[in-house]
């Protein structure tokens, strides 16, 4: 038999005419791979979470292109779950914390009894962590994150400490605000970052796209905009020094450090790890490094398209079983270890 | 706020059928894992799992209009990702086919090659267990699917006889399957 006449056998079999024992021959064979072990018994819960989120919002991203008329607006639930990314706005919440520096190096997501999810970053990896709101956050290691298992109310509210980045979607009748440890920040249907630098030194935001409001974190939020609420626009940035208390706006910002969080058009068709890498680290204006040359002839087809750089590395990591490691300012990809049990 | 966990898979499906999203992501949370899985234990491949995954979902949100309970929901989930097993499968096939054709040196396998040959394997053996005659005019007729006349033809024997060897071969597959078919159902019954 020839991989033509099993093309055919398969063909005949999915179509629906093959013989009784033809369709036999191929379910016994099916069926023999029935207790081999599959892959998500080997991933930890915040890896499975990850990859439950990102098909899930392929299947929506899909199935929104094709039945936008299928919305019904007066079910709020639909409108929330099936927003378009592409309407997304972007928040990037950069804000180091000392108190973070323990060994363990697993993700935990507590579910609290007052329906508050608390989810902390203890891996060396990137997690991604999808809202109530379908608003996407990225969390760098050793951040943690507390938010509502539905947000209710006025406003879109979240609790963060450490280095978040965050696409909210656009919703303008609900305010997302972000409340970290020097500041408070609020999205007006936009894209910016917040990084906030450490109990002792500075805090910034910076907005890529549309307008940002910032409130020192001692002022009391308010919906409507106070005179000690710091208003910006694209390109510009906020610092605020702990030491003087206040902030100081700057009209050009640096903006190079939001590449990573670009989202890229790029496939690759049978590529080396090493070859890839080249390519992602001139895209992303990154630095990645393979930690180890075996890794470099690992080969992969890989449809990038719409991707982030935590994103890809998701991508990477899973089909070329290695991991990385955020250290310093550049991103090590190692072989992965061998699967430990859950 | 009605907890959806709380639901059968019936009644997702029936309020499935009334375009409920939460039904949907409900269905979704309960089978994402499972079929993940049971696409990965044919591909080893988890970027083609994903692909499967999707598709799966998709189809169910395409067809929930359509969706009847004849069939337990599970059942219809775990045969869709067999299907889009069988089709990654038969794509691998034909593409390898033409990569032969365009670059005879390059390998561009996506799916294990373990697979595609142990299921050829699998195939041949049950073939190869048939006596002579019959074997052969099994895979005149099944594997080249030449007609009864030109089998007859070939092998210089009657269109008649070529029809006994035939049905004895199937008979005789029949029951090779029946016995090990058995023997699988028997052991996913006891592992669940």
């Amino acid at each position: 038999m020839d991989n033509i006449q099993l093309a055919e056998l398969l063909d005949r079999y999915i179509k629906g005419t093959c013989t009784p024992e033809e369709i036999a021959i191929i379910n016994t064979w099916y069926n023999k791979y029935q207790n081999t072990p599959g892959l998500t018994e080997t991933l930890s819960p915040i890896q499975n979470q990850l990859l439950k989120d990102k098909i899930s919002q392929k299947i929506q991203e899909h199935i929104t292109g094709k039945e936008i008329g299928d919305i019904k607006p007066h079910k709020p639930v639909l409108r929330q779950l099936w927003v378009k990314i592409a309407a997304a706005a972007i928040v990037i919440v950069l804000i180091k914390m000392a108190f973070f520096n323990g060994g363990v190096h697993t993700s935990d997501q507590i579910q609290s009894a007052n329906n508050e999810i608390r989810l902390i970053n203890r891996t060396k990896n990137i997690v991604k962590q999808v809202l109530p709101d379908s608003s996407m956050v990225w969390l760098s290691p050793n951040s943690r994150i507390t938010y509502a298992t539905k947000f209710r109310g006025k406003t879109r509210d979240v609790l963060m400490n450490g280095e978040c980045f965050f696409e909210v979607s656009k919703d303008a009748a609900h305010p997302f605000i972000v409340t970290s440890n020097h500041m408070i920040t609020k999205v007006w249907g936009t894209s910016f970052r917040v990084r906030d630098a450490g109990t002792s030194a500075s805090a910034s935001v910076t907005v890529v796209t549309g307008k940002v409001s910032v409130t020192k974190k001692s002022i009391v939020a308010n919906a409507k905009a106070t005179p000690k609420e710091v208003m910006l626009h694209p390109k510009e940035a906020v610092v605020y020094k702990e030491q003087a208390d206040d902030f100081h706006t700057e009209l050009n910002a640096d903006m190079t450090s939001l590449d990573i969080w670009k989202r890229i058009n790029v496939s690759f068709d049978n590529a080396k790890l090493s070859e890839i890498v080249t390519v992602l680290n001139k895209k992303f204006n990154a630095n990645i490094r393979v930690d180890d040359v075996r890794l470099n002839d690992a080969v992969m087809d890989a449809d990038l398209t719409g991707l982030n750089l935590p994103d890809v590395l998701e991508v990477l990591k899973a089909s070329l079983r290695l991991n990385y490691e955020l250290r310093d300012n550049a991103i090590l990809l190692t072989p992965s270890k061998t699967n430990k049990p859950n | 706020m009605i907890d959806y966990s709380t639901y059968s898979d019936n009644e997702l499906v029936a309020l499935l059928r009334q375009s409920d999203v939460e039904a949907f992501n409900q269905i979704y949370d309960r089978y994402f894992m499972k079929l993940f899985d049971s696409g990965y234990k044919r591909l080893y491949n988890s970027v083609l799992c994903e692909e499967v995954v999707q598709d799966v979902f998709i189809k169910l949100w395409e067809r929930r209009d359509s969706m009847s309970l004849t069939t337990a929901l599970s059942n219809y989930l775990y045969t869709a990702v067999k299907y889009k097993v069988f089709d990654l499968y038969r794509e691998q096939l034909v593409h390898d086919k033409f990569m032969q054709a365009v670059h005879p040196d390059k390998d561009n396998s996506t799916i294990e090659l373990i697979f595609l040959n142990d299921l050829k394997a699998h195939i041949e053996v049950l073939v190869e267990g048939l006596p002579d005659k019959c074997r052969s005019v099994y895979r005149l007729s099944r594997v080249e699917h030449k007609s009864n006349k030109e089998i007859a033809l070939l092998l210089n024997i009657s269109e008649k006889t070529v029809e006994g060897h035939l049905t004895k071969a199937l008979s005789k597959l029949k029951l090779e399957l029946q016995a090990s078919a058995s023997l699988i159902v028997a052991m996913s019954w006891w592992l669940k």
